[in-house]
């Protein structure tokens, strides 16, 4: 597989425009599901992910066939990007909710603001429930990942949600071997006891 | 193995990566710890929920934005230089070399410089010395000059176990680099002197 995205970038930087377009094919939807899982958010996940095929279709010529792989490239330029949209969307609701309490202060009775507030990311611990669904489980996960520290939340994701092994997720976050295996299961553990409460009430 | 320690196996427990001793350890462990028996039943239970989370997908318009966008884009064709250039600004290595090369560069020049200088004073000392060995033994200068070359080379030579010795020696040795022209030349006087004389 990795000696095919070798051979497509080939043809494209040999001018095939169509190579890449297949490569966009067959990586776009691991691509999504990382971004999504990784921000935490769904809506721009697609954005984020053409973000991504633009920048390597545009850095294509620095590309090096057989010394990177084309997979680890792309989840090197999606993860900065997730860590940008992480970090101007934080920025932005704290200024959201900054503004919304100030505004509350001076008019209790404003409750479209109340709202917003509501909307903003919740740091609240998770409630356990004992007639949750599977669905909802599912949901708790996603908050319970987007709740990691970054360092661990990219390793498990890459591993548990992508399925790359632990020589590809040491190449992408610059780790070696034993600190991603080190991190996988720490952030595992951290994941068990933010589900405990949840898991032990189904 | 304590309790911290079989968490520590855990995912690889779970991978199925434990080598056959490490495995048989954790085993024994687990068999008679029942806190760590639930701990693993959580762990286990956890990663499979998260690895069996629905993926996210494209939507049926994903490809035609990108390709709309990526119409306006042109993939970057760096000419050789530019190439050139950014491999040698991503290079640490350049940079050390570069540095390195400067150094050495720079430390040549200020030698070579120095040496310059130390043969314009010591040409300059040399004929004022000569000049005032020639006042002091004007006879034997004489004798030499006309035995040999009138190069102020062979002056130096015989100055230097001649009358003018101490005062060429207090100029010349001033510096050490004076004293090795001085040496120098006093040898390759005498090679070609050397028959003649």
């Amino acid at each position: 597989m990795p000696e095919l995205d070798d051979q497509l970038m080939q043809q494209f930087q040999k001018g095939d425009e169509n190579a890449f377009t297949l490569l966009v094919r067959r990586h776009q939807q691991p691509l999504i599901n990382f971004i999504a899982k990784f921000t935490g958010n769904s809506d721009n996940a697609e954005d984020l992910a053409q973000e991504t095929f633009i920048r390597m279709y545009k850095a294509a010529d620095r590309y090096k066939p057989g010394r990177a792989q084309f997979k680890t490239w792309m989840y090197f330029i999606a993860k900065n990007l997730c860590k940008n949209d992480i970090r101007n969307r934080s920025r932005r609701d704290r200024f959201r909710v900054d503004n919304v309490t100030s505004n509350y202060n001076d008019n209790s009775d404003n409750e479209e603001e109340i709202d917003l507030i509501a909307t903003a990311p919740a740091d609240s611990g998770l409630q356990p429930d004992v007639a949750i669904e599977r669905k909802e489980l599912r949901h708790i996960i996603q908050n319970a990942i987007a709740e990691l520290p970054e360092q661990y939340r990219y390793p498990l994701i890459l591993r548990d949600v992508q399925g790359l092994s632990y020589d590809e997720i040491g190449k992408i976050l610059e780790l070696r071997s034993g600190t991603t295996k080190s991190r996988i299961n720490r952030a595992r553990i951290m994941l068990k006891n933010k589900l405990k409460p949840y898991m032990e009430s189904i | 193995m304590n309790c911290l320690q079989i968490e520590e196996n855990f995912s690889s427990y779970f991978e199925d990566t434990l080598d056959y001793q490490t495995l048989q350890t954790f085993d024994e462990h687990l068999d008679n710890c029942e806190a760590c028996q639930m701990e693993y039943e959580l762990f286990r239970e956890s990663v499979s929920e998260l690895q069996q989370l629905p993926p996210a997908r494209p939507s049926p318009t994903f490809m035609a934005t990108l390709q709309q966008q990526l119409n306006q884009e042109q993939p970057a064709r760096l000419s050789f230089w530019q190439r050139l250039r950014t491999q040698f600004a991503t290079s640490k290595w350049a940079l050390s070399s570069g540095l390195v090369m400067f150094l050495v560069i720079t430390g040549i020049f200020l030698y070579q410089f120095d040496v310059g200088n130390d043969d314009m004073t010591q040409m300059d000392s040399l004929t004022q010395t000569t000049q005032k060995v020639e006042d002091n033994s004007s006879s034997i200068i004489v004798e030499r000059s006309g035995n040999a070359t009138n190069s102020p080379t062979l002056r130096t030579n015989f100055n230097h176990s001649g009358t003018g010795n101490s005062i060429l020696s207090n100029t010349v040795s001033g510096k050490p680099m004076q004293r090795r022209y001085v040496l120098k030349q006093v040898s390759y006087s005498t090679a070609v002197t050397g028959g003649g004389l």
